[in-house]
């Protein structure tokens, strides 16, 4: 995100405790835009800072169920090992894709 | 009698059937025609009406409509059509059988009016759901999927163990809401597990992603709202469910940050948004459930455009890794601009259908002077908005590489393909029913079980939205560095039976084998062996080797459904 958003950020924040002023809506003025802003900090301070370095790990921990860097079979591969790639047609012409039914693909580039 | 013809399970459990034998062409149509005659059964149904039948000693009631059957029912029938357009480029026939099977199945737990109708359904429903999974037929959704199976057979023998008390202790089997006691617990436990409320959530997160791109759209609208309908027919009020559904809330939103998995980040966020809606369940006024409802309603529509989104992302590059992707947004405007529509509604952005569902939960507990829940509820929605309305559309779409060449010109590292019409054409409708509600609450609002007379476009609440909106974009852009995506995956709970046996097994055998080396006895050179072979079979069951024989987990997973079962069975008949 370009610094050239911050100036937008800025007047709007100031018309929003302006109006929030003005309504006397918010238990306190600027309610809203403190939960906005600490709410970011906490939930990203607390996920980035005190649960990833605990939680995260390789993507082979599970080698098994490693997600595959393409999963070819989103576009519909044929028993036949003919890829449709994508085109609705080709599925159409060929009968593939949308219409097989015995497909038993293995994730490539996957480990398993 | 008769009315039982009308009953919105019909259509969709006939055309699953139908589409296995039918040609091609004809069994796409009656993909489209089967949630269209169901929603005409939703609409046309009068309510209060009750069709019952006997069974044995049982009265059972397979009918029973009132105004939150219809609500429920009529978001069903109109997720089940988008879904099936969705996939009518992708799906084979054997996915489009068990998925219109499944919305039947999930049709019938809505319209059930007694525990075993609704047991017979419920168990339809997992069996079915497990199949949309299995049918993407890919070693990873199958081991997933069959995971998910065992959970939810286990979570089918708690309710058919709160049924069997429930009849023992009060002579009827009329699903209302539960009084506490052993058969409630057992019950709430079943509906907690469906709902996907933590610690009994992990198969959520582990197996909607590796579901097919349309199986994946239609798993996200049924399986937790189902949880969420029956736990407001069965646990009104209850207070565990205020605090559980935070819980929820936070748990998801606080994963959803740390997720990587364009499909699995959305995945954590169905549990946060159910937790909203678990969170009203368990405030229990007339305010509350209206909230629940209308925001299950809301919530379907706008997670299915999401997931359709992130899905034609993935369908296009054949990416899902957020790392992996960026520099794709000019050669999919369309897509992204979808998407926004459901971000902008999952984050409660005024004029989208999240703003006049979501709130009315956090307005509820307002009404009950519960601060300290307003204020958690407003603070999940930050980082609602902050994960799916600016991390991820930003990480695939633009990512480190900016917006990208405008055509396929070759020259990107990541191609992509061309995404079919229907898809579009689905995304598109989900969207216009988005902004529709937006614009028109009383759309929603007067689908739901009681009035509504909250007003959400005063202008104090619009005011208060606006400024946790802009300040939000403002800690995005502070926080941005910290906020990007890595290339990693993240421990949850599944990781307890993922991982746990082998790492105990791993130390057991260790420990054995280092024994045995030492001169020993016969005996316990024997019990050395039996442990290292206990050892790799459970290595084989739980991480098969490349070019080993197929999921041997699936046997595992099918034994441990047999025993769970056992188990239940017999603490029941103890009881």
């Amino acid at each position: 995100m370009t610094t050239r958003a911050l100036p937008v950020i800025a007047v709007v924040a100031v018309v929003g405790l302006g109006l929030d002023l003005l309504i006397g809506y918010s238990p306190v003025v600027g309610y809203g835009a403190g939960i906005g802003l600490f709410g970011t900090i906490i939930l990203t301070l607390v996920a980035k800072k005190a649960m990833a370095p605990v939680l995260q790990r390789g993507e082979d921990y599970y080698p098994a169920d490693r997600t595959p860097d393409i999963e070819h079979d989103v576009y519909g591969v044929r028993t036949d090992g003919v890829r449709t790639d994508g085109d609705p047609g080709a599925a159409d012409r060929t009968g593939g894709a949308g219409d097989q039914d015995h497909r038993n693909v293995p994730d490539p580039g996957g480990a398993a | 009698m008769s009315e039982l013809l009308l009953h919105p399970a019909w259509p969709l459990l006939i055309a699953a059937v139908l589409v296995r034998v039918l040609p091609r062409r004809p069994g796409q149509m009656l993909t489209l025609v089967a949630p269209v005659l169901a929603l005409a059964g939703v609409l046309t149904l009068v309510d209060g009406t009750l069709v019952t039948a006997p069974l044995m000693t049982f009265e059972l009631e397979l009918l029973r409509v009132d105004r939150l059957t219809t609500a429920f029912g009529g978001v069903f029938a109109v997720a089940a059509l988008l879904s099936s357009i969705y996939g009518l480029a992708t799906q084979p026939i054997g996915e489009r059988a068990v998925a219109l099977a499944y919305v039947g199945a999930a049709m019938g737990v809505i319209y059930a009016g007694d525990l075993l109708t609704l047991f017979l359904f419920w168990e339809l429903k997992a069996v079915t759901s497990s199949f949309v999974i299995l049918s993407r037929r890919t070693t990873r959704s199958n081991r997933s999927g069959m995971r998910y199976l065992f959970f939810h057979i286990a979570g089918g023998k708690l309710l058919l163990g709160g049924l069997i008390v429930q009849y023992q202790t009060t002579g009827s089997l009329t699903f209302e809401a539960f009084e506490p006691g052993v058969a409630g617990w057992l019950v709430l436990a079943a509906f907690a597990l469906s709902a996907g409320v933590p610690p009994l959530h992990a198969w959520l997160k582990d197996a909607y992603p590796t579901a097919s791109v349309a199986g994946t759209v239609f798993l996200s609208a049924f399986t937790p709202k189902a949880a969420v309908y029956a736990l407001i027919r069965g646990f009104p009020g209850a207070q565990v469910l205020v605090y559980l559904g935070v819980i929820m809330a936070i748990y998801g939103v606080l994963y959803a940050i740390l997720e990587n998995d364009i499909r699995r980040l959305l995945s954590y966020h169905i549990i946060s948004q159910v937790g909203f809606m678990v969170t009203a369940v368990g405030i229990g006024t007339e305010t509350a459930l209206n909230g629940a409802t209308a925001h299950a309603f809301s919530h379907i529509l706008y997670k299915g455009l999401l997931l359709m989104g992130m899905g034609a992302v993935l369908y296009a590059t054949g990416r899902s890794r957020a790392s992996d992707l960026g520099g794709v947004l000019n050669r999919m405007r369309s897509v992204a601009v979808l998407y926004m529509i459901g971000a902008g509604s999952i984050s409660s952005v005024p004029l989208f259908s999240g703003y006049v569902s979501k709130e009315l939960i956090p307005y509820a507990a307002g009404q009950e002077e519960l601060a300290w829940l307003v204020i958690a509820l407003k603070v999940v929605s930050v980082g609602t908005f902050l994960s799916t309305g600016l991390k991820l559309p930003y990480a695939p779409f633009i990512g480190t590489r900016g917006m990208g060449p405008a055509t396929e010109d070759g020259t990107d590292r990541v191609v992509v393909k061309p995404v079919p019409v229907s898809m579009y054409v689905a995304m598109g409708a989900a969207a216009a029913l988005n902004i529709a509600i937006g614009l028109y609450p009383r759309l929603l609002y007067d689908l739901m079980p009681t009035e509504i007379t909250r007003a959400p476009y005063a202008l104090g609440p619009v005011v208060e939205k606006l400024q946790i909106l802009i300040m939000t974009v403002l800690g995005f852009w502070l926080l941005f560095a910290l906020l990007g995506s890595k290339a990693k995956i993240n421990l949850d709970l599944d990781w307890v039976y993922r991982r746990l046996p082998v790492v105990l097994s791993s130390h057991r055998a260790e420990r054995s084998l280092a024994r045995a080396d030492a001169p020993a006895s016969a005996g316990s050179r024997a019990v050395a062996s039996t442990r290292s072979g206990a050892r790799t079979m459970l290595a084989r069951a739980f991480e098969p080797a490349e070019e080993g024989p197929p999921d041997v987990v699936a046997t595992w997973t099918l034994g441990g459904v047999l025993l769970a079962t056992a188990a239940v069975l017999l603490i029941v008949s103890l009881l």
